[in-house]
């Protein structure tokens, strides 16, 4: 077996109040392989997915990508993986409302070293926006608005994709989209880590990793164990 | 893509970007005002002092020489005088020597009287200046001294050369100082001319000279090493009383525009930095999103900072604009001629424009970067 490029073990958040956000869990992931994190509101999907792509960092416990543990970074340091080697895609796209499609792809091109407009547009006509990219985000319906974010996560050729609740704001129609896309990056090798309450897209998924309450109840794979 | 972003970052929000500018406009229109018409006052004050008479005095140097024994040669008054042209300065030669009226000495000054009513309208005269030769100007403690009225005549000999003289009082002279003890004549009347060295002042005067030069006290200073430059044998010294008038004038018109400033500058710092803090706010997920697609805090400060130097750019220039309008219509409306642009208001005007955005800028540059990104990006 490969070694992962994923580890998590015994992370713990806490948020102010008291409020256990994740209680000691460990999960290791592989390289190319799609995970579903799944569980109910509040389970900390989102904390674990804010862990793994450093905008947050573990009361204790170890998160590593790459043989990098992301809890040693400083927040430039974090920003600077995130950008080399991390795609995020957001629930609610997230795009800037003054830039045109092609723009926002560019956007992560500029904070990655250079912009490359051809690229850019390449990316997006992969996830069939080529026609719309030089409209700006109001002009665009939430599946568009998603493909975009996508395009955007996917254009400095990241080795892991992590996904928040990306058809949460769809419709079937575009949900379909999504899951085609994803089956694509995961057919050409990406990691990608998916948040969802969408069982169809966690079916899609080689692995669903299940949460409750702030605890691993299944899917941690070899190395998991339960909180 | 830089400036990409910074010129429709900029634009996206149409009112939020007319208030800040016109709030900055509004600061830099008033430094521009101020400075501009404060400029222009100093100048006015300065050519009001000037018509109102001397501010300095140029006497021989060096001053150990007996003053009534200071030859000066013509050549000397020659170039003082070219300098004083080449200084816009107006300058009237006076000539001291000592008579004896009734027994008593008393000084004589001989001088171009037109020249002298110049500099000197700030003199109380009771009577006339005199015009013709033979006539005298009796200051008031001499007069109440010898009990000369106008109208009256003087009997004086001199101690050195000339002849006895009588002289016709024209008027009575009321200075409120030393000049109040002399005796003014119209050039050359107190000596014959076969006194007269072509070369030099007469045996027995002291020649002095009074001065009317443009730019107050430093424009003096700058007079005065001209002189010194050129190695005439002169000293300039600076008339207090009428220097300490321009001077605390001037200084109460900076001090009250100066405080005027400064509120003006705390009231935009507070306004615009409420402005710009709250529109962090609103920006804090595309912030946030920012930093998620892997910018670093530093790259995220400039980005911003350059917005609020943009901004301040922009309203630095608009407020140049306005406030030299602005004191163009108030000098026509005050002193009856407008206040021409200065360059010195467009660098105060622009620099503190770009100062204070910038300021502002920081404020919600700071409460920006202190937001968790993964806060505001989540999708509960």
């Amino acid at each position: 077996m490969s070694s992962p490029i994923i580890e998590a073990s015994g992370v713990t958040k806490n948020y102010p109040g008291g409020v256990k956000a994740l209680d000691n869990v460990s999960m290791s992931i592989a390289p190319g392989e799609w995970v579903a994190l799944m569980g109910a509101s509040g389970s900390g999907k989102t904390t674990l997915l804010n862990l793994l792509d450093g905008l947050d960092r573990a009361d204790s416990g170890v998160v590593k990508i790459q043989g990098v543990e992301l809890g040693r970074l400083s927040p430039d340091e974090s920003a600077v993986f995130r950008r080399e080697r991390i795609g995020l895609v957001f629930q609610q796209f997230h795009l800037v409302p003054y830039l045109t499609a092609l723009e926002n792809v560019m956007l992560a091109q500029y904070f990655h070293s250079m912009v490359d407009k051809p690229e850019a547009l390449r990316i997006l006509e992969s996830v069939g926006m080529g026609p719309r990219a030089a409209h700006l985000p109001h002009a665009l319906s939430g599946g568009e608005q998603q493909r975009v974010c996508i395009a955007r996560a996917l254009v400095n050729d990241p080795v892991v994709i992590l996904a928040d609740e990306p058809t949460g704001n769809l419709d079937e129609e575009n949900e379909q989209c999504v899951f085609q896309i994803f089956l694509e990056l995961h057919a050409k090798g990406k990691t990608l880590v998916v948040a969802t309450h969408d069982r169809e897209l966690g079916a899609l998924s080689g692995r669903v990793i299940t949460l409750h309450h702030g605890k691993l109840e299944a899917g941690g794979g070899p190395a998991s164990r339960a909180g | 893509m830089f400036l990409r972003i910074l010129f429709k970052s900029t634009l996206h929000r149409p009112a939020s970007l007319v208030w800040s500018l016109l709030t900055l406009t509004a600061c830099s229109a008033l430094v521009a005002l101020f400075v501009t018409a404060g400029l222009g006052i100093q100048k006015r004050i300065t050519g009001e002092f000037n018509r109102l008479g001397s501010n300095a005095l140029i006497a021989p140097y060096p001053p150990e020489a007996s003053p009534l024994d200071t030859a000066v040669r013509q050549a000397d008054w020659t170039a003082l005088k070219a300098v004083a042209g080449r200084f816009k300065v107006q300058l009237v030669e006076l000539r001291l020597r000592v008579g004896v009226v009734e027994g008593l000495p008393v000084g004589f000054v001989t001088a171009d009287c037109g020249k002298l009513a110049a500099l000197t309208p700030y003199w109380r005269i009771n009577g006339r200046r005199p015009e013709r030769p033979g006539g005298c100007l009796v200051g008031a403690q001499i007069a109440r001294r010898l009990h000369l009225e106008t109208g009256g005549t003087v009997h004086v000999s001199w101690h050195a050369a000339g002849t006895p003289r009588v002289l016709r009082v024209t008027g009575i002279l009321h200075s409120g100082d030393s000049d109040e003890n002399r005796i003014f004549m119209s050039a050359f009347t107190g000596h014959p001319p076969s006194v007269r060295r072509p070369d030099a002042s007469p045996p027995g005067h002291y020649t002095y000279g009074l001065l009317s030069v443009p730019g107050g006290l430093s424009g003096i200073q700058s007079f005065s090493a001209a002189v010194r430059g050129q190695h005439l044998p002169f000293r300039v010294d600076p008339l207090r009383q009428v220097l300490y008038g321009e001077q605390t004038v001037l200084e109460k018109t900076y001090l009250l525009f100066t405080l005027a400033l400064f509120a003006v500058l705390a009231l935009t710092l507070l306004g615009l930095t409420a402005a710009v803090i709250s529109r962090t706010l609103e920006r804090s997920r595309e912030i946030s999103l920012m930093r998620a697609v892997g910018a670093e805090r530093k790259s995220v400060a400039v980005f911003l900072l350059s917005e609020a130097g943009l901004k301040g750019a922009g309203g630095g220039l608009l407020g140049f604009v306005s406030g030299s309008w602005l004191a163009l219509l108030a000098g026509r409306i005050v002193f009856h001629g407008g206040f021409p642009p200065r360059f010195e208001a467009l660098a105060a005007s622009f620099g503190l424009s770009v100062a204070v955005s910038l300021f502002a800028g920081f404020a919600g540059m700071r409460r920006a970067l202190r937001e968790n990104p993964s806060v505001l990006l989540r999708s509960e």
